[in-house]
């Protein structure tokens, strides 16, 4: 044991000269000490530098550390106890550092310079020592030459171990580089890159720079980067911006921790910076180009960390009695939802705990927190605990998802949080993590992103959960690489877009809201998420099916990958068999054999898609009230129908097969709204086209009727509409939505409010009338056209009659009696009536094809129907043997017969039949006999359904009559255009044109009313309307 | 019945990533990516961690702890770095409100380490808590330091014989560390002298800048051994300061430093989920006299040292080995009296 007091003094004026403001111990101390005290000292002060069985030859056992001044250098004592091995350890700890020179292990490794200067026992203090905040130094980052260079100088002490300290004070100054020592500051090692004359001098140096300023707590403003050539130097800044250039004398001769002032600025010199690195531009990168490899920190894992042994002897004192765990809520709170166990036979029930103490299986009670379950309908909480049992695998199937296929306003939202709660906070085993899912997804429509992340809030509040929303431009790294975030939500496009990304992190349950995205199973969206990393996955969607199987399958395949192995499969055993099971053709057994495999489907299924419909919601909202009103065409929509029927055009479309329908299709439907839109219509197409479709249509119209007044392009909905809103506007305070598909309509419906001086608001995009906005504000919605799809329809209805709405609600569908409105309203009734059958396991159809034969029935005008879809169902309600229309025509559609012979044959109901039954639901009103006996009953004669439910259809369908309410407006001087009739008698209600007894337009003609009590009435009434094949 | 859910066996081995605290059978694990080294996949270069870390920032939480000022006067770190570097801390770990309920659930892991009296442990409800600071100050020879040494030991053992399951560091400033105290200790509780000798980092302060060094350092290794340690013991905190700071003049300073300090404390007891254990000294309080004691003391420190203790006791003589310990302030036990002695094998009943 070398005991030196000498070489402690000798190393403090090495010290000194590195002029370090902080004093180290050693130099405090004093020079004669014991033996015994430095020992005592050191052992203080040394932990055990070494682990005999951890000395790797080459490497120094002083780990350098990318610290290289943090006192985590000090390795870690171990089992060691001699005093012997104190020595060697670098010690970095201010002050405690230096000291012990005398105490040199017995092994000493070469000392190698790493990028890191390597701490050595005499030396590196003065790269040492840390900083302390408020400390500012002057002299700080010992450049690494001195570092390795005094490594060397220890080197060579060491050789000379046993020398006594004048050998030590001898070697001391040989401060020689060693040949491995690179100093990269100097540039040394870019000689081979060719330069310029005049770069030849150009340095680089990290700078931090500030505006000058007369605080007296002055900080840095920021970093940069100061090229010197000569006494000229030009200030950059991290973004490679020029900041200012100047010269001077200070310039010429810059080295680390200067502190200049130049151009205007303060500038310190933090480091010199490799010309390369900055020639290249690799300063000026962020992270990756320019980050240490984190092998640097992780030297911190080559320091034996030491665990804390228990000692043996107490190690198993006296124990306390184990008590069983605690489920994080009480099961017994009032509000208190608790979740099924698994069962005995889940697989991972019984993993872990060996030591279990008998009686204890491993599970605790899962208990919905009571701040949600207060607030969870009955149907609500049984939708949580079925998700629950398919996210965990506790039904039996092959697979973790599940999709919740309620109807809208039925919460799925809520039902999904409380999950997503549940299982963030607890999971049943214990024994390992306190959850089931760590980091979830949500994703949804890019509208819907801000829709979901008030409702977290809403419910869960910003503390408890932090929820991290992203819209298109937000970068996702904050949810990725950060640890705050459990839930993102995102759109399907932007999740698209950051795929890769996403695809390293592991998630833990995906839930993806309006689910029917997915159908078309090939896009790049759905490809994305199949891609993500979690077997949990849970569908949201309002309408699972919307045409066929083959979209059946494809949300299936999402949510349970495993369930069917691919669609050749599912194909083969079940859609092939079932389609062909309702071909009208099919043999018996054919037929059989579909309807099994149907039931199959269903059961299969079943266990993890769970829907039910609006009416369970019926208790706990105001009772809604829907109406199906249909209205006469006015009279020059009539004109231009059937010119636009008998047109080449269109009579080409039929003849051919073509793409032209479409076209054909929206311009009658556009004409429904307004024969305004079409004109605007024609107007750009080419006069002079003779085949176009609206060809000739302006010039009929500026030749027969140019001297209608304005109003007359107004049309048949729209008069209704009309009346109702003054009705409303008069009668209540309530406030109305009115829907359309068409953009061009919202402007003809903008322009009326303006005239009529009403307030309205305008939303347009196709997502404000269909998905996910709730409008409850309002209790009475008013659809003014119709789609094909009826969950687009049925979304926008949904829109007011959902949570939080207080009113009795009330929604009206206007369709132009006759037309092709009609017609998409018939199939509508159809898929749906498909779409619930489906659930059940009945009848199915393709209803996304059109036969020609219904193609040309689709373009048939019935002029004189009052509701063509009434005397289609031939139905013998009440109103029939008071309707006017009974000896009208039926035009029935050739698929009825055949779907009635195929019902026979399974046993099933046919779309007509359930098409009947739907509209049993709804009483019928013929709404010109009815007008009669009002007028001569003074009361309502079929039912009070409409005088008592609803007051201003009420108002609205006998007040057409007589004198239109007061307009203030112009261009209603023509009243007999509008007026439907007058008090006396039926004839003098009709307007007489060309002989014929035509309603004028915007009277209505039949109504279907539903309410919900007439609903429920329905169902379990007896008799009333039977209805006959 | 306790509402919370136990999530681990106590036996099952710790692993490598996590601290583990088995207290009352519940677990809270704490991931070890907490360090500053995770801030680089943030935008934070290596360099600057090195940085941080020289400054005696190893934590994330750490980062969030420290001002911006604090912060930028750290040597080469401009005012966009250091915005940049609370930005990343923030996604990183979660500095914000949290219900009362899930602070319960935090609260799970503090521990309590018994002094050697039972009674002394009931009056200050189980033992010196841990993610707290506790004082004690008394005259000389009131047992402070010997609480300090029994604490020390009883830090190592398991919990169930009221330990913390955890090594212990010792901050000496009058220079009164003994091992032969320790060995007494270790032997009444049946355990290795040496081994607990082992467990026991001592460090000697010679003067109170030593002493903020001191403790930075020891931050740095806690940080670096999380879970490992559970006791740190400065005995005492304020003599260093009364040598330091002399007079009027400088006492504003020296309140400013032992007010830093002591923050530093909170946070890194709170941090690392330690006890701290301080020992005070008491001065003379002339104007006094009110209270007609015969020899009217008061605790060194004032009003800084007051609000940052957690826990304060008043510790005297009683007679013989007996000693009486007062609770002064504390947050959890209402002020009451008990007493222990001072024994062969540290703080123990009163026979």
């Amino acid at each position: 044991m070398q005991r030196s007091a000498a070489p402690s003094q000798s190393r403090k004026s090495v010290l000194s000269s590195a002029s370090r403001p902080l004093s180290s111990i050693s130099q405090q101390r004093p020079p004669a000490q014991t033996e015994k005290q430095e020992q005592a000292a050191d052992m203080a002060t040394f932990p055990q530098t070494v682990n005999e069985n951890q000395l790797p030859v080459t490497t120094t056992h002083l780990q350098p550390r990318a610290s290289q001044t943090t006192p985590n250098s000090r390795p870690m004592r171990r089992s060691f106890k001699s005093p012997m091995a104190a020595a060697a350890a670098g010690m970095t700890t201010p002050g405690l550092s230096v000291t012990c020179a005398p105490f040199k292990s017995p092994v000493r490794s070469t000392l190698i310079s790493t990028s890191t200067p390597v701490l050595t026992t005499a030396t590196t203090l003065a790269a040492v020592a840390p900083t302390p905040l408020g400390v500012k130094k002057r002299k700080a980052e010992s450049t690494e030459a001195p570092a390795t260079k005094e490594s060397k100088l220890s080197e060579s002490s060491s050789r000379t171990a046993t020398a006594s300290p004048t050998s030590l004070l001898a070697t001391k100054p040989k401060l020689q580089m060693t040949p491995h020592f690179r100093s990269p500051s100097l540039g040394s090692q870019a000689p081979v890159v060719a330069r310029t004359p005049v770069d030849e001098q150009e340095r680089c140096f990290n700078v931090l720079w500030r505006k000058k300023t007369g605080k007296k707590h002055k900080t840095w403003d920021g970093d940069g980067v100061l090229i010197v050539s000569g006494s000229h130097a030009i200030l950059k800044d991290m973004d490679g911006k020029e900041i200012s250039k100047g010269s001077g004398p200070a310039i010429a001769n810059l080295t680390a921790g200067d502190e200049i002032s130049f151009a205007g600025k303060d500038i310190e010199v933090a480091s010199v910076l490799d010309s390369e690195t900055y020639r290249t531009g690799r300063c000026f990168l962020t992270k990756a180009a320019v980050a240490t490899p984190p092998s640097a920190s992780a030297n911190k894992s080559t320091l034996h960390l030491t665990k804390f042994k228990q000692h043996s002897s107490v190690a198993n004192a006296v124990e306390k009695p184990w008590t069983p765990p605690q489920p994080r809520h009480n099961p017994d709170a009032p509000h208190a939802i608790l979740l099924p166990r698994p069962s005995s036979s889940h697989p991972r029930v019984v993993k872990g705990g060996n030591n279990r103490p008998p009686g204890d299986i491993g599970l605790v009670d899962v208990v919905v927190d009571p701040i949600l379950g207060q607030y969870l309908r009955p149907h609500q909480r049984e939708g949580v605990r079925f998700l629950y049992e398919c996210v965990m695998q506790m039904k039996d199937v092959n697979g973790q998802g599940a999709i919740l296929a309620d109807e809208m306003g039925l919460g799925k939202t809520l039902q999904t949080i409380a999950l997503l709660w549940t299982l963030l906070k607890q999971s049943p085993y214990y024994g390992e993590e306190s959850f089931v899912v760590k980091r979830a997804l949500v994703v949804c429509p890019a509208s819907l992103v801000k829709n979901w992340q008030n409702e977290f809030k809403k419910w869960l509040g910003t503390e408890r959960l932090r929820v991290l929303a992203v819209d298109s431009k937000s970068s996702i790294t904050d949810f990725t690489l950060g640890k705050v975030f459990s839930v993102m939500i995102i759109g399907y496009e932007k999740l698209r877009t950051v795929q890769e990304e996403i695809k390293n992190v592991s998630l833990d349950l995906i839930v993806c809201d309006e689910g029917h995205r997915l159908k078309t199973a090939n896009i790049k969206t759905a490809q994305a998420i199949r891609s993500l990393s979690t077997k949990r996955r849970i569908i949201l969607t309002g309408t699972p099916i919307q045409n066929d199987l083959g979209e059946f399958f494809a949300m299936i395949d999402f949510v349970n990958p495993e369930l069917f192995d691919n669609y050749g499969l599912f194909k083969k055993v079940f859609e092939d068999p079932i389609v062909r099971s309702r071909q009208p053709d099919c043999s018996k057994a054919e037929a059989a054999l579909g309807l099994e495999r149907s039931r199959e489907l269903t059961r299969l299924t079943g266990l993890f898609i769970l829907r039910r419909t609006a009416k369970v919601n019926d208790e706990f909202l105001p009772p809604k009230s829907e109406a199906v009103v249909f209205c006469r065409p006015s009279m020059l929509q009539r004109a231009i129908y059937r010119h636009m029927l008998d047109s080449p055009f269109l009579k080409s479309c039929l003849s051919m097969d073509g793409t032209r329908h479409l076209g054909c299709i929206i311009a009658l439907r556009k004409l429904c709204n307004s024969p305004r839109l079409v004109l605007d219509s024609s107007e750009q197409e080419d006069d002079a086209d003779a085949t176009g479709l609206y060809s000739g249509t302006k010039l009929m119209i500026q030749q027969n009727y140019a001297d209608y007044p304005d109003s007359s392009w107004i049309g048949g909905k729209l008069n209704f509409v009309d009346s109702l809103l003054q009705s409303l506007r008069e009668n209540t305070a309530e406030r109305v939505v009115l829907v359309s598909n068409f953009t061009q309509t919202l402007d003809i419906l903008q322009d009326m409010c303006i005239q009529r001086q009403y307030k309205f608001l305008r939303l347009d995009g196709a997502k404000s009338g269909g998905v996910g906005l709730n409008l409850i504000g309002a209790s009475r919605l008013i659809m003014f056209d119709i789609e094909w799809n009826p969950s687009v329809d049925q979304q926008a209805m949904a829109r007011i009659h959902r949570e939080g709405q207080q009113r009795p609600v009330f929604i009206y569908r206007l369709l132009l009696s006759g037309t092709i409105e009609e017609k998409m309203y018939q199939r509508q009734m159809t898929k749906i009536g498909l779409s619930d059958a489906l659930m059940d396991g009945k009848a199915a159809e393709r209803l996304d094809k059109f036969s020609r034969d219904e193609l040309r029935d689709l373009f048939t005008f019935h002029e004189d129907e009052a509701c063509l879809t009434h005397s289609l169902l031939s139905c013998n309600c009440a109103t029939s043997s008071t309707s006017i229309v009974s000896a009208h025509n039926r035009s029935v559609t050739l698929g009825t017969r055949q779907q009635d012979k195929r019902a026979r044959f399974l046993d099933e109901p046919s779309a007509e039949q359930v098409k009947k039954e739907l509209l049993k639901e709804w009483a019928h009103i013929e709404v010109d006999s009815w007008r009669r006996m009002v007028r001569q009953q003074g009361k309502d004669p079929i039912e009070p359904e409409v005088s008592v439910r609803d007051r201003i259809l009420w108002k609205v369908l006998t007040n057409t009559t007589g004198t239109k309410q007061k307009h203030e407006t112009t261009a209603e001087s023509d009243q007999e255009e509008y007026v439907e009739g007058s008090d006396e008698g039926d004839d003098d209600e009709d307007v007489k044109v060309e002989g014929r007894r035509i309603r004028e337009g915007g009277v209505v003609s039949f109504v279907f009313l539903r309410s919900a009590a007439a609903a429920v009435a329905a169902a379990s009434s007896t008799v009333a309307t039977e209805v006959d094949f | 019945m306790s509402m919370d859910q136990v999530v681990r066996d106590k036996n099952d081995p710790i692993e490598e990533d996590e601290e583990e605290v088995h207290s009352a059978y519940v677990l809270v694990s704490v991931s070890r990516f907490e360090d500053v080294d995770e801030l680089q996949n943030h935008g934070i270069n290596a360099a600057d961690i090195t940085k941080l870390k020289q400054a005696g920032i190893c934590t994330i939480k750490c980062v969030q702890m420290t001002t911006k000022k604090n912060l930028c006067r750290i040597k080469g770190f401009s005012e966009t770095k250091v915005e940049k570097l609370k930005e990343a801390a923030a996604k990183l770990h979660n500095a914000s409100f949290i219900t009362g309920l899930e602070y319960r659930v935090q609260r799970k892991k503090v521990l309590t380490i018994s002094t050697g009296s039972k009674q002394l442990d009931e009056l200050i409800g189980g033992g010196i808590q841990t993610m707290a600071i506790t004082e004690a100050f008394g005259e000389f020879r009131t047992g402070k330091t010997q609480i300090a040494h029994t604490l020390c030991v009883v830090a190592q053992l398991p919990l169930q014989m009221g330990g913390g399951n955890g090594k212990a560091a010792f901050i000496d400033t009058e220079g009164t560390f003994r091992h032969e105290r320790i060995k007494s200790i270790a032997e009444r509780f049946g355990i290795d002298a040496e081994a607990a000798l082992e467990n026991i980092l001592v460090a000697r302060a010679y003067n109170s800048e030593h002493q903020m060094d001191l403790i930075t350092e020891v931050a740095a290794r806690f940080a670096e051994e999380r879970g490992i340690f559970r006791l740190l013991v400065i005995d005492s905190i304020i003599a260093l300061f009364r040598t330091d700071f002399s007079g009027r003049s400088e006492l504003s300073e020296r309140q400013q430093k032992l007010n830093q300090m002591l923050s530093r404390l909170v946070k890194i007891a709170e941090e690392f989920n330690i006890a701290v254990y301080l020992t005070n000294q008491v001065q003379s309080d002339p104007g006094g006299g009110l209270t007609f004691v015969a020899d009217p003391k008061k605790p060194v420190g004032g009003h800084i040292m007051a609000h940052a203790s957690t826990t304060r006791l008043y510790l005297r003589k009683g007679r013989g080995e007996e000693r009486i310990a007062k609770v002064y302030d504390s947050p959890d036990v209402p002020e009451a009296e008990a007493p222990y002695a001072i024994s062969a094998g540290g703080i123990a009943d009163v026979s």
